[in-house]
């Protein structure tokens, strides 16, 4: 295995489990009642 | 619909993106994804890859997701009724129609393969693989080859008129087992399974990873047949291929098919969503979660594992393969080098594969049982009994007409390929351009604590469409003029084009009765109170 093969394989899986991961940690850390931001936008 | 019915809800913000994951967790992840990669340039692959799955895949999931819930709050879970009140529009409405079509037709074939990992389960727990550890791999392969052609009835038609009848009740078990948990309903049945499932996946795939990548250099004679070089087969980067715009078409139909998008079922699933539900962190979280079994899992043990037994030639051979090839056939012989523990390895590999596909099958007849209870006002029970029907009438010719999957591979390109493009572009148009893409934003968020980028309304109204646009055309240009070819040449593609289109005639009929009763019922089935937002 080359250098460059390592590097994207380390860094495709620190990618994937650290997207994972954070998704997850939020997911948890969320309260129930989010602050509700009200933006007002001109419709499409 | 009852009461009951109405209130139906996932109990848990996990349980929602467990079940989604489920669903995009299938074989394609650990079969598909590694051979696409390794026909298209290896480590290079991940860029457009990443790049697909940033700029196509995960916008067009929040716009699925958004869609989902805002049509679960109208009171609508079904495709058709979601399409209608999104895209404020009767036709969208009726194109709603392949929202269930999809995953229902592919439904009639993805049991039949799941009942394949399901026997193969049992085979090596019983000992009755007949690939044997001590015969040269072209016996081996020869032996596996046959084996899965009795299994499945590739060779003839009438897989039980060959005498593997003992499928046909891996079949029923399965779909038995199917049935059972939609019809237990969303929390009762698909979220409590998929939260026993998934764990139990990553546990598996864990146990089979840990056992790939500790072989070493099993064979002294092959010094070069190592882990190491297993992984450089499948990591190391071809830089050439990226001047290949197949090489980018390749990584984005991986994408797509792999998260599930366009598929009608997170749609479906999204549907019963609570009004408050953050879908831009679990959209999110359920594309990370299928994208981190694809990359470790995928990634990291099909190929490997079979370079260390079989060496270069055999993987490219393997590679070549395809999915089924490469699963049912070069794993078995890699199996068999395993010594020992080698039936006990092919034992939790294939449960695995069986839970990833129980997991996206469970989905598939979701969608279909909300749409009958929506459009036809039926109890659950007697929408079960419907769909059961559907199901027998669709299945039966899959596993009649198994002589070269003939019939599955058919419905296979129509519905589960072609329709699943045409679909993932009519949601991202209807979302982005009917539903208008500031209130989509605005949709999206209601409930979100993680904003996306704003650059993504810029992605999501013009970049995915053209990406998808790209895609889809390069692919009728590549395949369609063949499919066509092969279905005016045999009449058994000719009657699995005929099943397609009768159920698309009993989803029209069931369509206009549904209308008729929302608008009896003052359902908002066209969008028109939130208009003026």
């Amino acid at each position: 295995m080359t250098a460059l093969g390592w590097l994207i394989m380390i860094g495709s899986l620190l990618f994937v489990w650290s997207l994972c991961g954070w998704c997850y940690y939020q997911m948890l850390t969320q309260k129930e009642a989010p602050i509700e931001e009200v933006e007002h936008f001109h419709s499409a | 619909m009852s009461n009951q019915e109405k209130t139906q809800e996932w109990g848990t913000k996990l349980g929602v993106i467990l079940a989604v994951s489920g669903s995009a967790v299938g074989l394609g992840n650990f079969l598909r994804f590694p051979g696409q990669a390794a026909a298209n340039g290896g480590g290079a692959f991940m860029i457009p890859y990443f790049i697909a799955l940033l700029v196509l895949g995960i916008p067009i999931g929040w716009a699925e997701w958004t869609m989902g819930r805002y049509g679960g709050k109208k009171g609508f879970h079904s495709a058709p009724g979601i399409f209608g009140v999104v895209g404020r529009s009767r036709v969208m409405r009726y194109l709603g129609i392949i929202g269930v079509l999809v995953p229902l037709s592919v439904s009639f074939y993805y049991t039949y393969i799941e009942a394949w990992c399901l026997a193969y389960t049992f085979y090596y727990v019983t000992g009755n693989v007949p690939v044997l550890a001590g015969d040269a791999v072209a016996a081996q392969t020869q032996a596996a080859s046959g084996f899965f052609s009795s299994v499945t009835g590739m060779a003839e038609h009438g897989v039980i008129s060959q005498g593997s009848y003992a499928t046909f009740l891996f079949w029923l078990a399965t779909f038995g087992v199917n049935i059972w948990l939609v019809f237990r309903g969303i929390s009762g049945g698909i979220e409590k399974f998929c939260s026993i499932a998934m764990p139990t996946m990553a546990v598996c795939a864990a146990i089979v990873l840990v056992r790939v990548l500790t072989l070493g250099t099993p064979d002294p004679a092959n010094p070069d047949q190592s882990v190491i070089n297993g992984l450089g087969y499948m990591w190391n980067p071809s830089w050439e291929a990226l001047a290949n715009p197949q090489t980018w078409l390749a990584a984005a139909g991986q994408i797509f098919f792999s998260l599930s998008v366009g598929f009608g079922v997170i749609i479906n699933y999204a549907s019963y969503m609570r009004r408050k539900s953050d879908v831009v962190l679990s959209g999110l979280t359920a594309s990370a979660t299928n994208e981190l079994f694809e990359v470790s899992f995928g990634g990291l043990i099909t190929l490997t594992a079979s370079f260390v037994f079989l060496g270069l030639s055999g993987t490219i051979a393997a590679v070549s393969s395809g999915t089924f090839g490469l699963g049912f056939t070069t794993l078995p012989v890699v199996f068999a080098h395993m010594g020992p523990l080698g039936p006990f390895i092919g034992a939790v590999w294939f449960f695995m594969l069986f839970l990833a596909a129980i997991t996206s099958s469970i989905s598939m007849y979701q969608p279909a049982l909300a749409f009958f209870q929506e459009t036809l006002g039926w109890e659950r029970l007697k929408a079960t009994t419907l769909l059961v029907a559907i199901c027998l009438i669709g299945s039966f010719p899959v596993m009649y007409f198994s002589k070269d999957a003939v019939f599955l591979s058919t419905l296979d390109d129509w519905v589960g390929t072609f329709m699943i493009f045409v679909l993932g572009a009519l949601q991202i148009f209807c979302f982005s351009w009917l539903f208008g893409i500031d209130r989509g934003w605005r949709e999206a968020h209601e409930g979100a604590h993680v904003r996306i980028p704003s650059f993504y309304k810029v992605v999501m109204k013009y970049i995915a469409p053209a990406y998808l646009t790209v895609v889809f055309v390069a692919f009728a240009f590549r395949n369609l003029p063949d499919w066509i070819r092969h279905v005016a040449e045999d009449p058994v593609r000719q009657l699995a084009m005929g099943l397609i289109l009768g159920v698309t005639l009993l989803m029209v009929g069931c369509t206009m009765i549904g209308e008729k009763r929302w608008r009896e019922l003052r359902m908002d089935l066209d969008g028109k109170e939130d208009a003026a937002r």
